[in-house]
């Protein structure tokens, strides 16, 4: 045998005679035989019984035919199956096609035999067009790096570092403050065992200290990143640290000589005797923890020729010239926990953050608790700070109160006698937080008061603040004094974040954290093999952020492991037809276009997901999925337009984006919804793989009418096909009037996976306009 | 809704302030169970939900000079339906107590004839409190009850 034949093998699975009882199928395999192309042609019994395949594989061991179109109700399931079990018999698995007639009504009783029979044919006929196109494909094997990068070495980069690290992978950690802990390394306590945060830090740092698979980038920022999934190369800044971090050993001479004490107070608050004023000398331990154990020193703040430090260490660790560096990597995947800032409560006026020593943020409020000195008496908590509120944040930080519940707690072990006031609109204590709500609300000196305060007043010399406050629950106003009001503020992105999302690419979303597939993959983000876990997704607490780091590390992984499959139905473009006008680059969902050594955009196959969306996009139809190639598709289109139902029905095509408008499709022709006979439909990885090229030539070809199905607003799986899709259509519009065909031919409509009803009720309403309209002009 | 009934809280706590019995309206949350199944609750703005979340405020005058707190029938359904376990009816009953007790409620004539008879005769005689009551509230009573009184009659409420 020379190379695999060319020829088709047809075979029709009956299942038992269903196919049998609704069509004349002797007189479709007799059409059928005398088709091009056809080498084999017939029915076979139960191909996945035992021993079925036999007349296939005795086929194509003849070389009677080297390629094969499956003609029967296959489940993705058993096509599976049988792509394994001809592959076996050397059949590569690109060259199976299949054709479903009862999916597309065939079988529906209640239609003209005739007419039937004639679709059933023209069903075939496009499946054959589309089969004797097919190429033999194989899956692309990409190398790809084994390491790792994590942005952010807070609580949600160390727990993915660990479990990376664990795995045997490469992790470099980049942090741009001086030591590792982030947020949560200054907490006081945090729920809902309510423990030092410094020990469950200590916990994850201590399996990465000794690993050597974990490299530490401390004063470090990412300033670019290219490439794409098992292969992305970054380039890092290293800010000078002018203490050398092998030879240092954190002994502390260097601090107690150093003349400059800087405070650690919040930025711009007036300090209060509870805020106990906390200083450190220009050359400190690394912060938030210490470590790495170098130390680290604030150049702006040191006085001119001063080199104390410098003659005090002992181990001449002190490098007072030290440069900035810059530093490469190449890793496979990158996990993203650049975190949250706190909003700037100053913005909320009416309550006298700045303005009022006395008024300060539940972050300085942990400040107060670890220390030693005694609390006020009288403190007031105002819950949702700026949150929940459209002038400010129109979101819910999801910890505030939570943390306020937790420092009450402690408030009250601390001293018995204080009394907590806390202003809520809703307390929010998921979980197991409901517990200590209800045992707090029962503590005497606690109260929560439904309702939030309008003015913060000092009253008189006290230094005390006067709240009026309307308790909606009881419906009266009353007045409160308190020693200490306490602002629950809320989260926002990390001003890093923003900045890494240029140098990403990263989306994100209206409220500037990064975009996700919240539900189904929340780590995940819009760039293929760039995870994001932690608050700079969405705010959350610590329990959630580990959670979130280990997921992100799990989903990393894949891309960790030295090479990367490619499925092989990646994009290619046509360079003869190419213009470069770069229209595939802008509107990629997932970015993964680049130029290549030509100067013709060439997607990146470690970012492709294969949706299709360049496809639709190309004004020139010069790209083509490799499976689902522009040919086959014109192909197809134009054995559809054979007219089957008659001179005088409409004849129309859909394109069903096959994630959730074709399933609801074949549910609404399965249950007998009444979906008119007069469709066929064609499956597309998504809506925005519908060139206008494509529509064009189905109504050129005496089509009457082409339908668009997408998946609702804001659930494409691939961001936004359907609505770029829709985009499209001023300019299809335009073009079809120069074909001199109403646009209204053309529809497009949202499907849910559910939305069978609508599926028919939307083609019976179309086709009923489409007779109004008349005929395509272009019908044969 | 009275807003300028304004309170100074700094005194105001509710163990400090609230009798033994009345301590459980501590443990409300305000879900608002107990005022939605009241029989009664639609004579008045001053609802047991509100009752209870004055006590917690540890305003005792109020909630005891409460509308709400004659009018109780006592009919047990907001103890039956509150998810936190309060016997709301006997928070109601105790402040009723500790009202009369203090002074802030005087009773009606009702009660005075009703307790008179219960402490008198062990029972009550729903035709002797009828007609006591009505005695004590001439001549200004109108011929209401005396309608009622007949309607009771016939279907045998009177005995």
């Amino acid at each position: 045998m020379d190379g695999p034949s060319s020829k088709i093998g047809l075979f029709v699975w009956d299942q038992g005679g269903r196919l049998g009882r609704a069509i004349d199928l002797a007189f479709l395999l007799e059409n059928l035989s005398r088709a091009k192309g056809i080498g084999h042609c017939s029915i076979v019994e139960d191909p996945l019984a035992p021993g079925g395949l036999s007349p296939v594989t005795e086929g194509l061991e003849k070389g009677e035919f080297g390629r094969v179109l499956w003609v029967g109700p296959f489940s993705l399931e058993q096509q599976e199956v049988l792509r394994q079990q001809l592959a076996k018999a050397g059949l590569n698995p690109f060259l199976q096609e299949w054709c479903d007639l009862e999916e597309q009504g065939v079988c529906d009783g209640e239609v003209d035999q005739e007419a039937r029979q004639r679709k059933a044919l023209v069903l075939v006929q496009m499946a054959l067009a589309r089969t004797r196109l097919l190429e033999p494909l194989v899956p692309v094997e990409i190398p790809a790096s084994q390491s790792v990068l994590i942005v952010g070495a807070g609580v949600a980069g160390l727990h993915a570092a660990v479990s990376l690290a664990r795995l045997g992978k490469r992790v470099h950690l980049v942090e741009k403050e001086s030591g590792v802990g982030g947020k949560v390394a200054s907490l006081h306590r945090f729920y809902p065992r309510l423990c030092d945060p410094l020990c469950g830090l200590e916990f994850a740092l201590q399996a990465l200290i000794g690993s050597e698979m974990v490299e530490f980038h401390t004063l470090s920022r990412v300033t670019s990143v290219d490439g794409g999934r098992g292969n992305f190369h970054v380039r890092l800044t290293k800010a000078p640290r002018y203490v050398s971090e092998d030879r240092c050993n954190g002994c502390g001479e260097c601090s107690r000589v150093c003349p400059v004490a800087i405070p650690l107070t919040s930025e711009g608050h007036r300090s209060k005797e509870y805020l106990h004023a906390l200083t450190v000398r220009a050359i400190h331990p690394a912060s938030p923890m210490p470590f790495p154990s170098a130390y680290v020193i604030e150049r702006a703040y040191c006085p001119p020729d001063c080199e104390e430090c410098l003659k005090a260490c002992p181990s001449s660790a002190v490098n007072l010239e030290q440069e900035p560096r810059e530093l490469e990597l190449s890793v496979g995947a990158i996990i993203v926990a650049t975190g949250w800032d706190p909003y700037p409560l100053n913005r909320v006026e009416e309550f006298g953050y700045g303005a009022y020593p006395n008024v300060i943020t539940n972050l300085d409020m942990e400040r107060v608790l670890s220390s030693n000195n005694r609390p006020p008496r009288t403190i007031g908590f105002v819950q949702c700070v700026g949150s929940r509120d459209d002038r400010h944040l129109p979101y819910c930080s999801s910890v505030c109160c939570s943390v306020t519940l937790k420092q009450v707690l402690y408030l009250k072990q601390k001293a018995p006698d204080a009394h907590c006031y806390v202003f809520y609109q809703d307390i929010r204590s998921p979980g197991f937080q409901e517990e200590l709500y209800q045992k707090l609300k029962e503590t005497e000196g606690v109260t929560f008061v439904r309702g939030m305060p309008s003015t913060v007043r000092p009253h008189g010399d006290t230094g005390r603040l006067r709240l009026r406050v309307e308790d909606t629950l009881s419906g009266r106003e009353v007045n409160i004094e308190v020693d200490l009001l306490v602002l629950a503020g809320g989260m926002i992105p990390s001003r890093e974040s923003e900045e890494l999302a240029g140098i990403l690419g990263l989306p994100r979303n209206s409220l500037g954290f990064f975009e996700s597939h919240l539900q189904c993959h929340p780590e995940e983000s819009q760039r293929s093999g760039i995870y994001v876990a932690g608050c700079c997704r969405e705010p959350m607490n610590v329990a959630a952020s580990i959670e979130s780091a280990r997921h992100a590390a799990m989903e990393a992984l894949p891309f960790l492991n030295g090479s990367v499959l490619i499925k092989p139905m990646y994009p290619v473009v046509d360079k003869t037809k190419c213009d470069k006008c770069k229209r595939c680059m802008e509107e990629c969902p997932f970015g993964s276009f680049y130029f290549d050594e030509d100067g013709f955009p060439t997607p990146h196959l470690g970012r492709c997901r294969q949706c299709g969306n360049c496809v639709g996009i190309c004004p020139l139809g010069a790209i083509s999925l490799r499976h689902l190639t522009m040919k086959q598709m014109a192909a197809q289109i134009q054995a559809a337009s054979a007219s089957f139902m008659g001179k005088e029905e409409p004849t129309v095509l859909a394109f069903l984006c096959q994630n959730d408008a074709y399933w609801a499709a074949r549910e609404a022709v399965k249950r007998g919804m009444g979906v008119p006979p007069n469709v066929l439909f064609i499956k597309v990885p998504c809506a925005g793989y519908v060139n206008n090229a494509l529509i064009a030539d189905a109504l050129a070809l005496g089509i009457d009418g082409v339908l668009i199905a997408g998946c609702e607003d804001g659930q494409c799986h691939y961001v936004k096909g359907n609505q770029l899709v829709r985009k499209r259509s001023d300019d299809l519009s335009d073009k079809l009037r120069k074909m001199m065909i109403e646009p209204d031919r053309v529809r497009f409509v949202n499907l849910e996976i559910r939305d069978s009803a609508k599926y028919a009720k939307v083609m019976r309403l179309f086709v009923q306009e489409l007779k109004a309209m008349g005929l395509n002009p272009f019908k044969i | 809704m009275s807003m300028g009934n304004e309170k100074d809280l700094r005194s105001m706590t509710p163990k400090e302030n609230l009798p033994e019995e009345l301590l459980p309206a501590i443990q409300c949350v305000q879900c608002g169970k107990c005022s939605s199944g009241c029989p009664v609750a639609f004579e008045t703005s001053h609802t047991p939900r509100k009752l209870l979340r004055f006590l917690q405020w540890g305003w005792l005058e109020d909630a005891s000079r409460s509308p709400f707190v004659p009018l109780c029938a006592q009919c047990q359904t907001c103890t039956v339906r509150c998810p936190r376990g309060i016997d709301v009816s006997g928070v109601v009953l105790a402040l009723q107590r500790t009202g009369r007790a203090r002074g802030w409620i005087r009773p009606d004539s009702f009660h005075k004839t009703l307790e008179e008879m219960i402490e008198r005769t062990g029972r009550v005689s729903e035709l002797r409190l009828g007609l006591l009551v009505a005695m004590r509230r001439l001549p200004v009573h109108p011929l209401e009850d005396l309608i009622l009184f007949f309607k009771m009659l016939l279907r045998g409420k009177l005995g």
